[in-house]
């Protein structure tokens, strides 16, 4: 299943939420990296990123979001597997 | 001055009344002047002194008098000289006679009277002869005695001379009519042989009979040797001789060629006038004709020309032995003889023309029945081998040929391949090979490709290819003498050739050749459109196929890139994936059952060049053994019972992709051999087809059987191994890497729990212990298999794992699964087994720390003697 970004909407305006559907793959998590950048440089910047909806995720992506995880930017429903697999990112010291 | 004859009174004897009498007779019996003279002679002799009795006349037309007759007394003297004609044309003009002696007149008839005196003469007597009509010349008598003629004789001989006048008048008009006669005899024969001739024109439609016919009828008319017809060519500008008649000894011969100004006939066909040559010995115009006319003895010649009303056609030569032969009359008939065949030249050049032209009518008839024949084959059948088929049905009523053939090419790999339709026994016969771009040809049937000209050989020529083409040696068993190869050609491509070939000597001529050539222009469409089909057809079965598999690895529960796994055990085998996916070699991936084989080999194919075709599978184990040529091969339309229709096989499915042969140590020993050709040279033929069909595949094939050992057994061919033992790949059993099992296990039960709409969070430390614990000899899909019966059982959002069942598995496991069934081997067999295994356990390595040596309790060195005494190779 390819990889689906989507900027979800939210309604206090506070936080700016990206959802990640599919399989992540290097290249597509580092253009949630770019993306996340970008939000980033705007003012008042926060940030959280859905995982719920990965179905398979590389341990070089992993690495992406223990980077993403590291600046601050929030990881939200990670699944047992995507869970593991970050934990083991975070152990290796990939980001 | 002269003596004039006296006036006599005396009247005639009786004697000389009787002999006028007589000579009265004579006039009437004798029509023939000489008989005549000689008669009267012998009459006058009785009544008239006389030696010499002669007769001059007047020729009529000119002014003299010709001595005509003489006769004497003595015989010695009838061969005298001409008498001069000076006294005779005195009598002849004064109408008066002279009766005179030679001595008394000589200076008057000087002449006349020298032959008188040379024959001994001394008396004359010349009396006008003369009708009551005309002057016809003058009597002569003449006697040794001088004074022989008185005026009584003279009055006589003037009695004489008028009966003789009458009968040389009567023998002139009879000698005038007998020679009209013959004239108009002549005339008649000559009338009668035009008239033959014209018959024989007729009659004839064959102009060299024709010509023979004549020259045995002209002779009666016109003597010759030689007679021949010379044509003008206009497009050579030559004349040359067509027919001839002549001494078989001749050195001229028809078809002998001069141009039209070296040669008397170009004269007389340029001027229309007859030439003749009286003596060609003396002749020293046209050199080369006379030098050929002196070589054959010909004495005289004579052209006339050859033209009919309509045209100047050529010349009518004749010629003769013998020197000035010919005069104005046989010119002037031959010259209407030439007339005649020159109706019956220009008759039978219309006829041949009119013959030339139906002929050609027919041959354009056919010629486009045939095209249209072939045409209609054309468009009615787009299957190669039907077309052809259908093409040589039509080659067969236009062309004599016991054999047709067609040779394709195949542009991309410059190799052509040769059909051949025996029409006798209906046998076929294929050639390959290559294409030579020097046009140097190894095979008859090329050639036509290579030079893209037609091409025709011999018997000879056969032989002289057949220590190297098939294709010449089929042939030259077949009984073939003359073989010929016209190129299909098509916007200046070369497709193949059509071939045609014959058991009889008779070769093939231009006719045959531009016939041909045109109909391969028709066939050159027809084998473009098949092979469009073809592919057309080919594309269309593999887009289906390629569907059907695009549509299962759709229904594929997990992409192939997801491997799971952190251990350093399946990172090697990872590294040795990046390694070879890149190269094009055939790669053996090894592993037990449920270790992941396919989703190796679709690793390996994402990271080829190869990733945008298609990776085809196939399970050897899955199809029967019977089936399974079918499957990698593909067959024809009938090419075993149910083989209802086409189809294309595994190897054409995956052409510039890759076929992933799983369980390939079940591909049954007799069809090895295809798969190793396939490997090898990339090619193969379809069940029930003669076509070799090329492919372009990488070869990725998966087995959890020691190969080697089947090797060993005779049970897998050892040149097939080692083909595909290329790059072995080897995936750890599950049991190798049990910290794997965590990772796996999350991913099997989030994978589940979102298809069975479960949410579960964790999973008990128990559980996961005793699972990494398990020795999961169904290794990673027994696994997924145990967790999915999990996810099912449990309710909330904890993972339930039923550890009895574990347990009993395990058990299970340690009976059913880790314990290979007992085989009874020998000691050897048992050792090799267990070095090998030991040497798959540490990827090959002998020597070291973790080595084989070690695991074994043994040096290095006797490990390696005995791996060497028991044939063991094993590399890393």
């Amino acid at each position: 299943m390819p990889t689906r970004i989507t900027h979800v909407g939210d309604p206090a305006g506070a936080t700016r939420r990206l959802k990640v559907e599919g399989t992540l793959t290097l290249a597509d998590a580092e253009l949630l990296e770019g993306i996340c950048n970008e939000l980033c440089a705007q003012a008042d910047p926060c940030i959280s990123v859905d995982l719920a909806d990965i179905t398979f995720l590389d341990s070089e992506s992993a690495s992406v979001l223990c980077r993403l995880k590291g600046r601050g930017i929030s990881l939200d429903g990670l699944d047992l597997f995507v869970r593991k697999v970050v934990e083991l990112a975070e152990e290796n010291g990939d980001a | 001055m002269y003596e004039s004859a006296r006036k006599v009174e005396t009247q005639p004897s009786s004697q000389q009344y009787r002999t006028l009498l007589e000579v009265s007779e004579a006039i009437v019996f004798n029509r023939e002047l000489s008989a005549l003279f000689k008669d009267l002679a012998g009459l006058l002799h009785r009544v008239a002194r006389f030696d010499y009795l002669w007769l001059n006349l007047h020729d009529g037309a000119g002014d003299s008098l010709h001595l005509h007759v003489i006769e004497a007394t003595d015989p010695a003297t009838s061969a005298a000289p001409l008498p001069a004609q000076d006294l005779a044309m005195w009598v002849w003009q004064n109408q008066r006679p002279v009766v005179t002696s030679i001595t008394s007149q000589a200076e008057q008839w000087p002449d006349y009277y020298q032959w008188a005196q040379q024959l001994g003469m001394n008396s004359l007597c010349v009396l006008p002869l003369t009708t009551a009509g005309r002057r016809l010349g003058s009597l002569g008598f003449g006697c040794k005695q001088p004074g022989a003629y008185d005026s009584r004789e003279v009055d006589f001989l003037r009695l004489v001379a008028n009966q003789v006048a009458v009968a040389v008048d009567n023998a002139l008009n009879y000698e005038r009519a007998l020679a009209a006669q013959q004239q108009l005899s002549r005339e008649r024969d000559r009338l009668g042989l035009l008239l033959e001739i014209s018959e024989s024109i007729a009659s004839h439609r064959d102009l060299g009979e024709m010509f023979r016919d004549l020259g045995q009828r002209l002779p009666g008319i016109v003597p010759f040797d030689y007679i021949n017809l010379l044509l003008h060519d206009p497009e050579r500008e030559v004349m040359r001789l067509h027919f001839l008649v002549a001494p078989e000894s001749s050195t001229i011969r028809p078809g002998m060629e001069l141009p039209v100004d070296e040669t008397s006939a170009g004269l007389v066909w340029k001027t229309q006038q007859p030439f003749m040559v009286e003596d060609v010995t003396a002749e020293t115009r046209f050199p080369k004709l006379m030098s050929q006319l002196r070589e054959n003895a010909i004495q005289s010649y004579c052209t006339v020309p050859l033209t009919s009303a309509l045209r100047r056609l050529g010349a009518m030569s004749f010629g003769s032995l013998r020197r000035r032969i010919y005069q104005e009359p046989e010119i002037n008939f031959m010259r209407q003889v030439a007339r005649q065949v020159a109706v019956a030249v220009d008759n039978v050049l219309h006829d041949e023309s009119a013959r030339s032209a139906q002929e050609q009518l027919t041959h354009e008839r056919d010629r486009m029945r045939l095209l249209l024949e072939v045409n209609n084959a054309v468009v009615s059948h787009l299957d190669l081998d039907e077309l052809f088929t259908a093409v040589s049905a039509c080659l067969r009523k236009v062309i004599q040929h016991d054999s047709s053939g067609l040779v394709l090419c195949d542009q991309e790999t410059g190799w052509f391949r040769v059909h051949v339709l025996h029409f006798a026994r209906n046998e076929s016969f294929i050639e390959e090979g290559r294409i030579e771009s020097d046009g140097c040809m190894k095979s008859p049937a090329a050639v036509a490709v290579s030079t893209r000209k037609p091409a025709v050989f011999g018997e000879e020529d056969l032989k002289a290819m057949a220590a190297e083409s098939p294709c010449a040696q089929y042939a030259l068993a077949e009984g073939v003498k003359a073989f010929c190869s016209v190129p299909l050609l098509s916007h200046d491509r070369a497709l193949g050739a059509l071939t045609v070939a014959r058991c009889e000597e008779e070769t093939f001529g231009p006719k045959d050749i531009e016939l041909l050539s045109e109909v391969v222009k028709q066939i050159a469409i027809a084998v473009e459109n098949a092979q469009a089909y073809r592919e057309i057809s080919e594309l269309k079965d593999k887009l289906a196929k390629e569907k059907l598999y695009l549509e299962e690895e759709v229904r594929t529960e997990y992409s192939f890139a997801e491997i799971v796994g952190h251990s350093e055990t399946l990172k090697r085998t990872l590294k040795a994936v990046e390694t070879v996916a890149p190269t094009d070699s055939v790669v053996l991936i090894q592993g037990e059952t449920g270790t992941g084989k396919e989703l190796i080999a679709r690793a390996i194919h994402n990271l080829s060049a190869r990733r945008e075709r298609t990776l085809v599978k196939l399970n050897c184990a899955a199809i029967p053994s019977g089936l399974l040529e079918s499957e990698l091969f593909g067959h024809e339309k009938g090419a075993f019972t149910g083989a209802i229709e086409r189809r294309i096989g595994r190897f054409e499915v995956a052409h510039k992709g890759t076929l992933f042969l799983d369980e390939v140590g079940d591909i049954p020993l007799e069809l090895q051999p295809k798969l190793l050709r396939v490997l090898q040279e990339q090619e193969f033929e379809r069940l029930g087809s003669s076509r070799t069909v090329r492919t372009d595949v990488r070869l990725i094939a998966a087995t959890n059987r020691d190969l080697a050992q089947m090797v060993a057994d005779n049970q897998f061919r050892a040149d097939l191994y080692y083909r595909l033992n290329v790059f072995p790949v080897r995936i750890p059993p599950l049991r190798e890497r049990p910290e794997d099992i965590p990772l796996l296990v999350a991913y099997f039960v989030q994978h589940h729990a979102r298809r069975l709409n479960k949410r579960i969070e964790s999973i008990p430390e128990e559980a996961m212990n005793a699972l990494q614990r398990h020795t999961w000899a169904g290794n990673v899909r027994e696994l997924e298999n145990f967790v999915e019966r999990a996810v099912i059982v449990t309710r909330g959002t904890r993972l339930q794992i039923s550890l009895a069942e574990l347990k009993a598995e395990t058990v299970a496991n340690v009976s059913d699964k880790i314990t290979p069934p007992v085989r009874l081997v020998s000691m050897e067999e048992m050792e090799r087994t267990h070095i090998e295994e030991v040497l798959r356990h540490t990827g090959g390595q002998v020597g070291g720390a973790g080595g084989a040596a070690e695991i074994l309790g043994l040096p290095v060195s006797t490990l390696r003697s005995r791996m060497k005494k028991l044939g063991i190779r094993f590399s890393r």
